[in-house]
């Protein structure tokens, strides 16, 4: 649905139900130049099972208008007025990547509004490669091509989706390709510039699920011990086979772990 | 939207020409055998369904699924998802195992495979084109051909390896010209190892008469070929064979 937040009409995903004030309410918050797009599995499971699922697509993103937020904490600040405008309480949030850190500064700076977190192929610091940056800056398409080929194991570079017949890396890349200019470069920047994760993770007291991929080659599990000294509350789930993008290369085990939370 | 089941993804690539989305026959040379029966979509992922505004079976919520709205599920793949969806829900499509396993093992050597095809074709082009009993040879490559320029530029690697000519005694010398042949099968498919050929105006196409076979662009001395990866101076032997029955058909019926 199209919502107005802080004068900006955005869209959240919602699998086409309205908010029910009596259900519990799951936010889930995509990484960098991505889109809802990315949890189609996550967010229509949870809507079946009884949750109220707002799939964001953050400002500059998807459907949504609006420029891209320069920093964490501003979106961060923004997925509250999310939850405002839609009249909710409290909810728990679950991010991909970029999405992980939004949801971890929530957390922290909005503990009152969040009941618990899932972060998803996640580490703090999050810092993003020169080769990255640069060509997200100059709006290169290599951009895409070094984050498709990273952010997947290599066995699922050559097919193994779960949705027999789609291809995981195509629609990865088509959904790089539809971002506006220079958002990719925004996201990436954000989580490159986002120093204090640590610091706000150790103020974290609600549930926590890190959600991590054995073979991720973007947030390596072994780039993660900071982050999980620092979230105490946290319980850790490694995925083996599975890179950074945990929602499609192990949808399944990703349902469960996120039960464990939500 | 492009049908490339005569060129497989091998000698063009549609998504790279402008195409939103490709279909394959499998049976044909994509698994080159001719022994299982499949097909392929494939969505390119870059049609706007929304933008153009004439897709309310993916832009508008589908009751049968809850009210799904394609576009807004799934992005990108909203055109392939509800193909597979709906076909999987509505008719429980399923290949079996043995039909996969057939197409995958064809599809590791469809370069090769397709190498040898045209290579081929283009020598029974040649021969055909010198052939006092031949009219006519369709090929795209060939001078005077109304798609030469254009296949030169889209189809660089060749033209595939079905084609049609035209054989002067009509009828007669179509049916006799396909009854001889021993080394081309006489089936209505294309794409397998072997050469096949078919006389549309006694097959396919029996039921037209001579006007409505022109109107079709068929000719009752129509054949069409589809060449195989036999050794070209075996298919070319059994082609000069056949072509002497029609010789002989054609006169007989001129008697």
């Amino acid at each position: 649905m199209m919502i107005t937040v802080n004068e900006q009409t955005v869209y959240c995903y919602t699998n086409s139900r309205d908010i029910d004030p009596a259900k519990p309410s799951i936010v889930f918050i995509h990484g960098s130049g991505m889109d809802h797009c990315v949890w189609t599995l996550a967010s229509r499971h949870f809507a079946r099972h009884g949750n109220n699922v707002i799939s964001l697509d953050l400002p500059g993103h998807g459907r949504s208008g609006g420029a891209p937020l320069a920093t964490i904490e501003a979106m961060a600040d923004w997925v509250i007025a999310v939850l405002d405008t839609l009249k909710i309480e409290q909810a728990a949030l679950v991010g991909h990547s970029l999405g992980s850190l939004i949801a971890l500064e929530s957390a922290a700076a909005h503990a009152s509004r969040i009941r618990a977190i899932a972060l998803v192929g996640t580490t703090s610091p999050m810092p993003v490669s020169d080769a990255i940056l640069d060509a997200a800056k100059a709006n290169d398409h290599s951009a895409f091509d070094m984050l498709t080929q990273w952010g997947f194991s290599k066995r699922h570079q050559f097919g193994g989706n779960r949705s027999s017949g789609i291809w995981m890396i195509g629609n990865t890349l088509r959904l790089y390709e539809q971002s506006r200019p220079d958002v990719l470069f925004h996201d990436m920047r954000a989580c490159n510039d986002y120093q204090s994760g640590i610091e706000q993770a150790s103020r974290v007291t609600c549930p926590a699920l890190l959600l991590l991929g054995a073979e991720d080659r973007l947030t390596p599990v072994r780039s993660t011990q900071a982050l999980q000294s620092a979230l105490t509350s946290a319980k850790v789930e490694v995925l083996p086979g599975s890179g950074h993008t945990i929602m499609v290369e192990s949808p399944n085990a990703m349902l469960d772990a996120l039960h464990q939370v939500l | 939207m492009v049908d490339s089941t005569f060129t497989t993804p091998y000698l063009i690539k549609p998504f790279e020409l402008g195409a939103d989305i490709i279909q394959h026959s499998a049976t044909k040379f994509l698994s080159g055998h001719g022994i299982v029966i499949g097909g392929l979509l494939v969505d390119g992922g870059h049609f706007d369904w929304e933008a153009s505004g004439k897709f309310p079976t993916l832009t508008e919520p589908y009751e049968g699924f809850h009210n799904l709205i394609f576009t807004e599920e799934f992005g990108p793949t909203a055109f392939i998802q509800r193909a597979r969806k709906e076909g999987l829900r509505d008719f429980g499509a399923c290949m079996a195992p043995t039909s996969a396993f057939h197409i995958l093992q064809g599809i590791e050597t469809l370069s090769v495979r397709m190498n040898r095809h045209v290579d081929n074709t283009r020598e029974i082009v040649n021969f055909l084109m010198e052939h006092p009993q031949v009219d006519r040879v369709g090929y795209p490559e060939l001078e005077g051909h109304p798609d030469q320029s254009l296949a030169a530029t889209l189809l660089p690697k060749g033209c595939g390896a079905v084609f049609s000519f035209d054989l002067s005694g009509g009828r007669p010398a179509g049916i006799a010209f396909v009854d001889a042949l021993n080394v081309f099968s006489h089936l209505a498919n294309i794409g397998d190892a072997k050469s096949l050929v078919i006389h549309p105006a006694s097959t396919t196409h029996h039921r037209m008469d001579a006007e409505a076979l022109a109107a079709g662009g068929i000719g009752e001395g129509t054949i069409r070929l589809s060449i195989g990866l036999e050794d070209v101076k075996d298919l070319i032997a059994d082609l000069k064979q056949g072509l002497r029955a029609a010789g002989k058909a054609a006169g007989g019926s001129r008697s």
